[in-house]
């Protein structure tokens, strides 16, 4: 970005992630059932502080980022879906909008390591990322995600853009 | 790439007839070219390390890819090239330099995050082959040859046009004539172009074909393919939060590009041919054949 891009920052897409039940849906196809846990990861803001519900965990990570996590026993898709929803709507409207940077949602199949969809709010779109270990991801693994969740209107399909979220909660 | 390596050359090839026509004595023209191309050969090692960023890197910075390159080099019978890493997430390798002596042989980070040892030394192998096979020499060569082709055209154009008829009324004829030498010199240096990518893709498959004999293990080369180009190339890996702020780009100057001859992607044969005759290698070594898609 120079000089001369964009002065306003965009504006969140937050409502993209209500499509979150369809593609567990079609993960639950797959032998993925979601872990019950949550998590929006937030920019640090200068002169800002990151508030939610108690219902979240709070923490913050090695770059300086915050993570509200949301961590229930069942995995109630539908119902974590509208919590998360609700906590990036009230952030937008307390300012944190343009801090949201994604929202990222584990599943697994009880044998191999647990992937993720994760939801940029830029964008307004999912990717799947499956990490094996501390700096490495399964490529092979998220195209067939890719390829179980289908032609879904939310999926990203800039490969270039399915950013890796190591060490994310839950992960 | 193949675009832009063309550009590249038709450009070359424009100036130095620029130069001819705007008086400059042809010889010294030919004598410009033949420098210029001589200390791309020359100084290939300098200027790919130079134009992908990359630094060359000790024992013990990179001591597993030093590993892999000193049992190569061992396998191979041939002197260690020097070692160098690009810090891009650009899944690539190149090897570079005018002799295997002055060779360099150089990994992003990139390719290096997403590739296992196997696999990263079947793409080594690969890039030995080139240095042993001097490709770099014989590509230079080649793409000589082209621009001579397409020199001489305009210069047989020109002298057959002004050649001592000074005195002719350049209105009518010059604008034609330009065109016709455009159009000719053009058209000869798109046939050398074609001839030196065919050139270009065989290198490529011997290459392929000697890296996977050298390591016995086309499967890891195989793999090491698939993973990449294509889809898998383009997923990142660094992470969100620190590709966020920065919005990295990576840009090669288009000189290099043109000229990093053996990179492993800039020249194509077709993934599926590759994998093709690597497969069929794989099964001349008694080994089980590689799955294909």
């Amino acid at each position: 970005m120079g000089l001369l891009s964009r002065s306003k920052p965009a504006k969140p897409y937050l409502d993209g992630l209500t499509t979150l039940p369809t593609l567990a849906t079609a993960l639950r196809e797959a032998g993925l059932r979601p872990t019950g846990a949550a998590s929006v990861c937030v920019k640090p803001v200068e002169g800002g502080v990151v508030s939610a519900s108690e219902a979240f965990d709070m923490s913050s990570d090695e770059f300086g980022y915050t993570w509200l996590t949301r961590r229930t026993a069942r995995d109630d898709i539908a119902r974590l879906t509208e919590e998360l929803h609700a906590l990036v709507v009230a952030g937008d409207q307390a300012g944190f909008g343009p801090a949201l940077l994604c929202a990222v949602v584990p599943f697994s199949d009880g044998r191999k390591p647990t992937v993720a969809l994760i939801y940029r709010f830029t964008r307004g779109t999912w990717y799947p990322f499956a990490p094996t270990g501390p700096d490495e991801r399964d490529n092979a693994r998220e195209l067939e995600i890719r390829t179980r969740l289908g032609k879904d209107a939310n999926l990203e399909r800039d490969l270039t853009r399915w950013s890796p979220v190591w060490g994310a909660p839950g992960l | 790439m193949g675009v832009t390596m063309f550009l590249i050359g038709a450009l070359y090839v424009g100036v130095m007839a620029l130069l001819i026509a705007s008086g400059v004595s042809a010889g010294f023209v030919i004598v410009i070219a033949v420098v210029i191309l001589f200390c791309q050969y020359w100084f290939s090692d300098k200027i790919s390390l130079y134009a992908m960023h990359a630094r060359e890197v000790s024992p013990q910075e990179a001591p597993e890819l030093h590993a892999i390159v000193d049992r190569l080099c061992a396998a191979a019978e041939m002197p260690k090239p020097r070692v160098a890493i690009a810090d891009t997430d650009m899944p690539n390798a190149f090897a570079t330099g005018r002799s295997p002596k002055h060779a360099v042989v150089c990994a992003t980070s990139g390719i290096m995050r997403r590739l296992d040892p196997d696999e990263l030394e079947g793409v080594l192998g690969h890039e030995l082959s080139h240095v042993a096979h001097r490709d770099v020499a014989v590509m230079t060569f080649a793409s000589f040859l082209g621009v001579a082709a397409g020199l001489f055209t305009r210069m047989m154009f020109w002298s057959s046009l002004f050649g001592g008829s000074y005195d002719d009324d350049e209105d009518g004829g010059g604008a034609a004539g330009y065109l016709v030498i455009m159009l000719v010199s053009m058209l000869v240096y798109a046939l050398s172009f074609l001839l030196t990518r065919t050139l270009s893709r065989y290198r490529e498959l011997s290459a392929d074909r000697s890296g996977a004999l050298l390591t016995g293990r086309p499967s890891s080369l195989a793999s090491a393919l698939r993973k990449i180009t294509g889809d898998m190339a383009r997923i990142p890996t660094n992470d969100l939060r620190t590709a966020e702020p920065f919005n990295a780009f990576f840009f090669t100057p288009a000189l290099a590009n043109g000229f990093s001859i053996s990179s492993l992607f800039s020249t194509h044969p077709s993934l599926e041919k590759r994998l093709e005759q690597l497969d069929e290698i794989a099964r001349e070594l008694g080994q089980p054949a590689i799955v294909s898609h």
